[in-house]
Order: structure tokens, then C-alpha cells, then sequence
């Protein structure tokens, strides 16, 4: 957590997601070049390499993207967004690959500046069959090197997180403009409509997903509002033990945790990245853990135990006829609240 | 074409500088910003140089107006200050 920082915080978790992503990338690109080989004897090395790269990436940026909605449709997924960021980070190197590649094959000849040469060569912006694609994939590499370059907690911290949400948002702009790169790119070369089919399926999924996961959200976001300063949250039966129920109060969603034969409740956003505490699980040592990157919370004050120093609101809570009741108004950050005994 | 190179090359001239405040940033800057800077590996400032690259005139403008990390706020956190 935030005492200090260190480069990459590895663990076992983490080093099996890296070891499956490159031995994933490496096996896809050896059978892209090698079956391409064969496939098209008349393809260049240099053509099956641009190629192969530009669809790993292209792939790799669609599990990026679908992540964050399966981890909300269920929680079975939480694995695959611990390391997300790496796999954002890999995906900017395999484009930056492609891209690479394709400037030496097509704009390091001539005498203008090969980047220069990218938004110059090609100039047809009103013809769909002729569209200079390129444009918008170099405006695409932008975009992911930008995130990838700051996606270290350091820049969560110091960029503030408007910014560093608004340049993680653009993650949307960059696939959209890669769906054109690609699909306009197609169009200009004779490569079979597999490509095409395969965008389809891969769009129709990305924004089906975010679709399905924000329509459940939903309903947890309907705020409880009530003229008492208790409001009504839940049953103490319906919170499994060590875990939490999660409902909308004062603007935001809370976190109403059980455990021991007590209750507690806190502000359901983690400092980190505002992961979601309430899908969290109290652990044997009593404390909150974040399923997002693992950040932990006590559930009586809201704060990490020492050294870290993160803390969240927290709310008072009592009970009534085995139903909860949450004071509308938040604590300050890291206030001490006795649990309530059920 | 002239305004694509004016664009490219107003980018490199922008970068380059981007370079040498990224380089003094990892060495001395980072500290003045961040408390939890302090002591970090060279593995750690060496990723943080090139986000610092892009990033050097958002960097430069906080270091010069001596802010520190602020933590973000919520509807949760702005109630509770109330
Ligand atoms: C400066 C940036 C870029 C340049 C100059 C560039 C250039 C090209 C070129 C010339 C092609 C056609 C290759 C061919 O059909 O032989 C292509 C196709 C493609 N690009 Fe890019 N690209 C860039 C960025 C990207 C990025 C960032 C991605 C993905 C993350 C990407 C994904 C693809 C894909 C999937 C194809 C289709 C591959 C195929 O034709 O089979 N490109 N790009
Ligand atoms: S959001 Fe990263 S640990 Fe909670």
C-alpha cells in the first residue's frame, strides 16, 4: 500500500498472470508467423510480423476492455482484473511492435520525418476505401502509451484523479479508433473478411457487456432517502457472515459488513483506485480486504492498520427487529464507530 | 505538409525537454512531490521517467505551486467534512 512505493509489488498471483499473458502472447505470434508462412508463401516476414502483432494487440485490448464488466456481472472474474494493468501495459508494447514495423515498411524510405510521413502520405480523408487508416491508429498508440506509461499508483497519486480518469476513460476513444484502423485497413488490403467478422463479434461483445453490467448496477445505486437521520438499509440476515451488503446512502454506495455478531459500515470506495470494499471479504485478521489490489481496512475505523495510513468514512449503525440501521451522515475518514451487537 | 511538420516537431521539442526534466525529476524532484517517494528503488524511477517525459509541464506546474498528493473526494467525504 502507500508507505512506500516500489516498482513493480510482486507476488504469487501476480507472477502466474505474467507468466500466462507472455507464454499466451508468445504462442499466438508463433502461430500467426508460422501457420502464415505456410498459409502465404508470397507474405513477407516483415508483413506477417506487422500483422501479427497489430491482431495480438487488438485481442489483448478486447480482454482489457471486457474485464471490468465481467468482474461486475460476477465476481468469478476478480482474478483476471488484479493485473489488468499489465495487461494494459503488454498491450501497448505488441501495438507499439506493429507500429513499429509498419513505419520501417511503409514511411522509412522517403526523405520526410517517417512521422511527418504517417499524416502526409495519404491525404484521401473523404473516401472510405482509400481513408488514411494509419492516422488513426498512430493517434491510438498515443493514447495507450499515455496509460501505459501512467499506470504505476504513483501517478494515481500525483496526476490527480481527474486527470488520471479522464486519460484512463480515453482507453474507449483508442478502441474506436482502432476499429476503424483496422476495419478501413482491411478494406485496403486483400486480406480475407475473417478480420472483419472477427471486430464484429469482438464489438457486439464489448458493448454488450458494458450494456448487461450497467443495467445490474443499477439497482444498487437507488438511494435510500429518508427524513430520519437512520435510514433503513437492510436485514442482518440477508448479510452473508464476513461479507457485506451494499446500498446507495448519502450519494454513494456504503458497505454494511457482518461479522463476529456484529455489524459495521463504511464507505463502499476504496482509496486506491475507489475499488469496491462491500464485494470484499473480512479476513482471519479482521480486516476489510479491497478484491481489487488488495488494499485492507479495519471495519471500526475505516483505516488501514499501520504503518499504512488509507482510510475511508465511516457510518453508525444500529439494530432493530434483526433489521440495520445506517446514519445517513458519514463519519470523518478513519472515526473510530462502535460495531452494532446483533 | 507544413502543418504536419509544425505538429511533429512542436511534439519532439516538447518531449525533449521532457526528457531532461524527467531525468532530474527521478533523481531529486520525485521526493518533493510525494513523501512515499522517499528511498524508492532506481527500478521504481525507472518506470516513473517516461510517464515524467510526457507529463513534465503537469509535474513542473504542481512542484512549482508546492502541492502535495491530495486525496480524492466523493459524496461520502465531502458530507463527513460538512
Ligand atoms: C503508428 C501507429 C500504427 C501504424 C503506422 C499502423 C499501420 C498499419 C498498417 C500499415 C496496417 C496494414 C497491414 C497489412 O495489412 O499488411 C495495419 C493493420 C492493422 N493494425 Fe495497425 N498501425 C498502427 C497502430 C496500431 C495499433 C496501436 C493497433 C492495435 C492495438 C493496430 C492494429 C492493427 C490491426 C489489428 C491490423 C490488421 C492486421 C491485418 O491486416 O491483418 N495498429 N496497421
Ligand atoms: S482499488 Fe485498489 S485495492 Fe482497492
Amino acid at each position: 500500500m502507500s508507505e512506500k512505493y516500489v516498482a513493480i509489488s510482486w507476488n504469487r498471483q501476480k507472477k502466474i498472470y505474467d507468466a500466462l499473458l507472455w507464454s499466451g502472447v508468445a504462442v499466438y505470434l508463433l502461430l500467426f508467423i508460422g501457420l502464415g508462412s505456410f498459409l502465404q508463401p508470397n507474405a513477407t516476414i516483415e508483413t506477417l510480423i506487422i500483422r501479427g502483432f497489430g491482431t495480438c494487440a487488438i485481442l489483448l485490448l478486447h480482454i482489457v476492455l471486457i474485464i471490468g464488466p465481467l468482474c461486475r456481472i460476477s465476481p468469478k472474474f476478480l482474478p483476471l482484473l488484479y493485473n489488468r494493468r499489465h495487461l494494459g501495459v503488454t498491450t501497448f508494447l505488441i501495438g507499439a511492435v506493429h507500429a513499429v514495423f509498419s513505419i520501417i515498411q511503409f514511411h522509412a524510405l522517403g526523405t520526410i520525418n517517417p512521422i511527418v510521413s504517417i499524416l502526409v502520405s495519404n491525404t484521401k480523408f473523404n473516401s472510405i476505401a482509400d481513408f488514411p487508416f494509419q492516422i488513426l491508429g498512430l493517434i491510438a498508440l498515443i493514447i495507450l502509451f499515455l496509460m501505459a506509461v501512467t499506470s504505476h499508483d504513483f501517478w494515481l497519486n500525483n496526476l490527480t484523479a481527474p486527470i488520471w480518469k479522464t486519460l484512463h476513460t480515453l482507453v474507449y476513444v483508442a478502441y474506436a479508433l482502432l476499429i476503424g484502423h483496422v476495419a478501413l485497413g482491411v478494406l485496403q488490403s486483400e486480406t480475407s473478411p475473417i478480420l472483419a467478422i472477427l471486430l464484429g463479434i469482438g464489438l457486439v461483445l464489448v458493448v454488450g457487456l458494458h450494456l448487461i453490467s450497467a443495467f445490474k448496477e443499477t439497482d444498487l445505486d437507488k438511494e435510500i432517502v429518508s427524513v430520519d437521520e437512520f435510514v433503513e438499509a437492510c436485514t442482518v440476515a440477508e448479510i452473508p457472515e464476513k461479507r457485506a451488503c451494499i446500498r446507495t446512502i448519502s450519494g454513494e454506495r456504503v458497505a454494511i459488513f457482518k461479522y463476529d455478531g456484529k455489524i459495521s459500515a463504511v464507505s463502499n470506495v476504496c482509496q486506491h483506485q475507489n475499488g469496491p470494499l462491500g464485494e470484499g471479504k473480512i479476513g482471519d485478521d479482521g480486516c476489510i480486504t479491497c478484491p481489487w489490489h488488495g488494499f485492507q481496512y479495519l471495519p471500526e475505523t475505516g483505516a488501514s492498520p499501520p504503518p499504512f495510513t488509507e482510510k475511508v468514512p465511516t457510518f453508525n449503525v444500529k439494530i432493530e427487529d434483526g433489521k440495520v440501521f445506517v446514519k445517513a451522515k458519514p463519519n470523518k475518514a478513519g472515526t473510530r464507530v462502535e460495531p452494532a451487537k446483533i | 505538409m507544413i502543418w504536419a511538420e509544425i505538429i511533429v516537431y512542436s511534439v519532439f521539442v516538447y518531449l525533449a525537454i521532457g526528457v531532461l526534466f524527467a531525468l532530474w525529476f527521478v533523481v531529486f524532484g520525485i521526493t518533493k512531490l510525494d513523501d512515499s517517494a522517499k528511498g524508492t528503488s532506481i527500478g521504481f524511477r525507472f518506470l516513473i521517467f517516461f510517464g515524467a517525459i510526457p507529463f513534465w509541464f503537469l509535474l513542473a506546474k504542481r512542484l512549482l505551486k508546492g502541492e502535495k498528493r491530495p486525496t480524492e473526494q466523493n459524496a461520502h467525504r465531502r458530507r463527513a467534512e460538512k
